[in-house]
């Protein structure tokens, strides 16, 4: 049903954005005080991986933003503010732990898996700055139960396209509160025939699979960057099943992965707060704060299990 | 002795003491029109004993029998003077002819009444000034109009949202002809609802609240429709870029009952349809209509009984409609999609007037007042291979309703006191947001309602005040409202005392002061600082108290010439249990538990108010200049501590000045300052990590810690009339923003790309606007 609601907003969204871009706007100067930068850590904890952390410093407002979106340690992150020289601390059930290592861009890695079910706790030492500290669990797996797929020639928002439609299944845990966040990633596998040299070539390319949802469940503001996140106020206890629509242009052959994630609340609302940041806002609303979870600092300690459930989706129209 | 004590205390008190008094009592009308006339000054010209007729044209003056000079003035009026020997009661209904020469001052204390009256804070522009200021895109607009007055600003450019003395917009009680409207606004607060054309007059009060009003904590505006000439029919209207309206008004029985109807729409979406049923074609749909319109109906009848008894049915219908229908189909499949989007208000008002005695008025009346929204949408689809139906609807509806009852009667004994007193009730539905679902798809159909159950509570005053003058010099209006409020088992009740004192220093100037506590028990819900139809309003919990106010005003009002009148007034105003969503909720959300979204805290605001007013003559207008700081505080926000109001305001001047040049043309001209609204600006950005890689977010440290620049602006409009044979007609041209200042609406930072920084910018919303409109009169 909020879909609909999504769609009033995006209709009022539309109306006023028009009304201010066709307006003027000027440069304003501006007098930022120097304040003292907060510490940043982002530390996602899953018992698959040694546990990493990233620590940087918040910069500037009126510095440049321009990353790079390709991959997590490429060269072009030089706007980003990283910290080289932390003493980062974990203590696993309120007992010390390890003390991480520093490899590069700011990450510091442990020698050790987390595991579901201990809490963690994180301390951060910059010098000259105040210690920061976090503390999270990594919550227990909601496994998909199933996913049935249906080629389908319209989706619900009247486009003339060919939709591939996935259902969802699992069951949410009840007594428990459950948030999740799921994303499709896929490996893609092209291949055509190229006449001129008599071959058939084939390229297989890993990514994130763009989808759309209106699941009654899901609020569009929590829809951000291919994934989307929702908690089980509505569905606590029940087998649902979550309906997603994919472009048929993904499924040219291609191995689909669904992962749904069981996200700790702190990970939720860190999230639902970005995704409401970037799109809410403008002229007509309060500014949103990202959550944070970082005592003294900004950031997220947070932990998360992934369930996936792969299928093999193959466009009958091309046939090599 | 002590009855002799006793005695003299109830002589005095009712002033028959030492003579018989007689009462003359009557209504005050407009000849031509027969609409009744509230606050004609009725007075003895030898004694200077005298009264005011009340809302509805009933006055009652109770003289010492003798020799009397009998005279009614009244602004925009010819006087009218009897010398008679008053020895009975007498009736004498008055029918006053409008000054057909502006340029005579033949209201000789206009300005001298302001200063003779008790009441302070109060604001009242004739509605043939807001009819001729300049205005945005050509529609007249009340509101627009009232936020030129000290004291009051609007939200932003172009907005309709009322901020009088740091309260929010949610803190006034907008009354249509006593009824309470609740989203006074169209298109999300760029126009009103209220068409002009059938408002006879409007008051704004802002602080020294007489006890008969109460529910809301910051101003009171109190708008009259026109009853309809009952001598003659008549006719106005107008055509212009936006929209056009109608309104007829005459009598059905000549001197017994008259009807007005006034209607107003907005036609962008017929303009528009020709454009879009073409472009639909082009890409390749079999149906494709969408538009956007609001409309307003008022329309109201009255019936004169007879000399004691009148009965008046009153009722507005407006909306706002933004629709959305697709239809295509392809082969044997067929799609169907149809989007309705609409909100608005309905209020009737039944009311009887009954003048009981030359010296008891009363009134009763019942009123249904209704606000909803509604999102509607609904899907068909059909297939042919393989055979499959189907069908899906949603509609989300939220609103309010009130079925309320009131009597209020006048008490006037003698000319030293004027009694109000009455009682009313409220009650109220709230429906917060309920969504009906249905699906069906061949087998398969659901059919479901969810969301939130509605919430009824009732809303109970009364309330006594008297204004009483107790010496030559020194007049108050003493009183007391009480109210309360039941809801889902909880009881919140107040006791409210409202005290205004005057004290006349001459004939031209006077000190005033004031004292009111005001309670509110209805809530606004809204996610943004522009009115949104979805906004929700709710009543107090259990865990959500009645917002409070305490205000003191303390003033001078003095008349310069005859015509001119300046009041300076100083405020002072505590608010309690105000309204704030704790950072970072989401409105629109599934759970049903708002009230844990909400943090309550307190506000504070004071300043001088500065305004000088011309209200008859050839030039004529006011010179308004404010002074306020605006002050919150909410635990959880900007870390508790005390941060400016979005709101807050240091400086607010308003100049409106309109002139007639001769009887064919007259001009209109506003120009407005203020100091920026605060905003909260972000002091750092930090990086957050997404499946794609790094990106920042900003941080913000202060809410609201930063201004934005002066906001000023000139309006300037010339209307030409010209008299015709079957009525009048007028050209109106006019120009928004004169000098095309780019006066800042919303500030955000930005890539400066190709130069590694970021930048704020500042945009701007209207740049300087033309008008033209055509309206007539008959």
């Amino acid at each position: 049903m909020l879909i609909y609601l999504d769609m009033y907003k995006l209709l009022v969204k539309s109306f006023l954005l028009l009304l201010v871009f066709s307006s003027c706007s000027k440069i304003v100067d501006i007098d930022i005080p120097d304040n003292e930068k907060h510490i940043d850590v982002i530390g996602l904890m899953n018992s698959d991986s040694i546990l990493k952390v990233n620590i940087s410093k918040s910069v500037s407002i009126l510095q440049s933003t321009e990353v790079s979106y390709f991959n997590n340690n490429s060269s072009n992150t030089s706007n980003i503010d990283f910290v080289s020289n932390a003493t980062v601390k974990i203590y696993e059930n309120n007992v010390y732990k390890d003390t991480l290592s520093f490899t590069e861009y700011g990450n510091y890695i442990a020698n050790f898996k987390p595991v579901v079910g201990n809490t963690y706790k994180i301390e951060v030492d910059v010098p000259n700055c105040e210690q920061v500290d976090a503390e999270n669990n990594i919550p227990e797996k909601v496994e998909i139960l199933s996913i049935d797929t249906s080629n389908v020639s319209n989706d619900s928002f009247g486009d003339d396209e060919d939709i591939l439609r996935c259902e969802i299944t699992f069951s949410d845990p009840p007594d428990v509160e459950n948030y999740y966040l799921l994303n499709v990633s896929g490996k893609i596998t092209y291949s055509w025939y190229d006449e001129y040299d008599d071959s058939l070539y084939v390229m297989v390319d890993s990514s994130f699979i763009d989808f759309d949802t209106n699941d009654p469940i899901i609020d569009q503001d929590a829809k951000i960057d291919n994934a989307i996140i929702f908690n089980d106020d509505v569905i606590n206890g029940k087998t649902y099943t979550l309906n997603i629509e994919i472009d048929k242009y993904y499924s040219d052959s291609t191995m689909l992965y669904f992962n749904l994630f069981s996200v700790s609340r702190d990970y939720y609302l860190y999230r639902k707060s970005i995704s409401m940041q970037k799109y809410g806002g403008g002229p007509f609303t309060e500014a949103v704060t990202v959550y944070t979870n970082i005592n003294n600092g900004v950031g997220i300690f947070a932990g998360t299990n992934k369930s996936t459930y792969s299928i093999l989706a193959r466009n009958t129209d091309y046939n090599y | 002795m002590k009855y002799l004590i006793t005695t003299l205390f109830f002589s005095l008190l009712f002033g028959k003491i030492f003579s018989q008094t007689y009462t003359i009592s009557g209504t005050v009308e407009d000849v031509k029109t027969g609409e009744k006339l509230l606050g004609a000054n009725i007075y003895d010209e030898l004694t200077y004993k005298g009264t005011v007729s009340n809302y509805y044209g009933f006055y009652s003056l109770t003289l010492p029998n003798g020799k009397i000079k009998f005279t009614v003035s009244y602004v925009g009026y010819q006087s009218i003077q009897k010398e008679f020997f008053l020895n009975s009661d007498t009736v004498i209904n008055l029918s006053l002819n409008p000054s057909i020469e502006l340029k005579e001052v033949l209201v000789l204390d206009n300005a001298k009444t302001q200063v003779k009256s008790t009441r302070m804070s109060v604001a009242e522009i004739p509605i043939q000034t807001i009819k001729s200021l300049p205005v945005l895109m050509g529609e007249v607009d009340i509101i627009k109009s009232i936020q030129l007055l000290p004291g009051v600003q609007s939200g932003g450019e172009g907005m309709s949202g009322l901020y009088v003395r740091g309260g929010g917009p949610d803190q006034n009680l907008i009354l249509l002809d006593g009824v309470p409207v609740y989203n006074a606004n169209h298109l999300f607060g760029f126009f009103s609802v209220f068409n002009a054309d059938a408002v006879q007059s409007l008051s704004l009060v802002k602080g020294a609240f007489p006890a008969r009003y109460g529910g809301r904590l910051s101003s009171v505006l109190d708008i009259k429709m026109k009853e309809g000439n009952n001598k003659e029919f008549k006719g106005e209207g107008s055509v212009g870029i936006i929209s056009s309206k109608l309104t007829l008004e005459g009598p059905i029985v000549n001197d017994k009952t008259s009807f007005i109807i006034s209607g107003r729409r907005t036609y962008i979406d017929i303009l528009t349809q020709p454009i879009i049923k073409y472009t639909a074609k082009r890409n390749g749909y079999d149906k494709f209509v969408a538009g956007y319109y609001f409309y307003d109906l008022n329309a109201k009848i009255n019936h004169k009984f007879s000399d004691k008894s009148r009965l008046y049915l009153s009722s507005y219908m407006g909306r706002d409609k933004a629709y959305n229908k697709i239809k295509d189909s392809d082969g044997g499949d067929s799609f169907e999609n149809n989007m309705d989007l609409h909100w608005g208000n309905i209020t009737t008002a039944l009311r009887w007037n009954y003048i009981i005695n030359n010296k008891l008025f009363s009134n009763t009346t019942l009123t249904y007042s209704e606000y909803n929204f509604l999102t509607g949408i609904e899907m068909l689809e059909k297939q042919t291979n393989p055979t499959s139906t189907e069908h899906f609807k949603v509609d989300y509806t939220s609103g309010i309703d009130d079925v309320a009852g009131k009597i209020d009667f006048d008490y006037i004994p003698n000319t030293n006191h004027y009694i109000r007193f009455g009682v009313n009730n409220i009650y109220h539905t709230f429906n917060p947001g309920v969504s009906a679902f249905k699906f069906s798809a061949d087998e398969v159909s659901v059919d479901t309602t969810f969301g939130n159950n509605a919430i009824y509570s009732n809303e109970f005053a009364a309330y006594v005040e008297d204004d009483i003058k107790i010496t030559g010099n020194l007049k108050a209006n003493i009183g007391l409202h009480y109210s309360g409020f039941y809801v889902k088992d909880k009881f919140y009740h107040s006791i409210q005392p409202r005290l205004s004192v005057r004290y006349l220093i001459n004939e031209k100037i006077s000190v005033k002061a004031a004292y009111s506590q005001m309670n509110q028990y209805l809530l606004l819900l809204t996610n943004s600082s522009m009115s949104m139809p979805t906004d929700l309003w709710l009543p107090v919990t259990d865990n959500i108290k009645p917002q409070k106010s305490i205000q003191y005003a303390l003033g001078t009002s003095y008349a310069v010439t005859d015509d001119i009148n300046i009041s300076v007034e100083g405020f002072y105003k505590e608010m309690t249990n105000l309204i704030e969503y704790k950072e970072g909720a989401s409105f629109f959300s599934m759970t049903n538990d708002w009230e844990d979204k909400i943090i309550q805290g307190e506000g504070w605001s004071y300043g001088a108010e500065f305004f000088v007013q011309k209200k008859v003559g050839k030039t004529a207008g006011w010179i308004g200049y404010t002074l306020s700081w605006s002050n919150r505080r909410f635990e959880g926000v900007s870390f508790g501590e005390i941060y400016p109001y979005k709101y807050d305001r240091r400086h607010d001047i308003s100049i409106v000045i309109t002139h007639k040049l001769n009887d064919n043309i007259d001009f209109g001209l506003t120009w407005v300052y203020g100091t920026g609204n605060a905003i909260t600006l972000a002091t750092e950005q930090y990086v957050v990590k997404t499946d794609y890689g790094y990106e920042y977010v900003e941080h913000y440290e202060k809410r609201n810690g930063y201004r934005m620049a002066a906001y000023h602006r000139l309006d300037f409009s010339a209307n030409f009339h010209k008299q015709k044979k079957w009525g009048k007609r007028t050209w109106s041209v006019g120009v928004y923003n004169a000098y095309n200042r780019q006066n800042p609406f919303f500030l955000g930072f930005e890539e400066d790309y190709g130069n590694n920084r970021r930048v704020l910018k500042q945009y701007s919303l209207f740049p300087i606007i033309p008008s033209i409109s055509y309206s007539f009169v008959f």
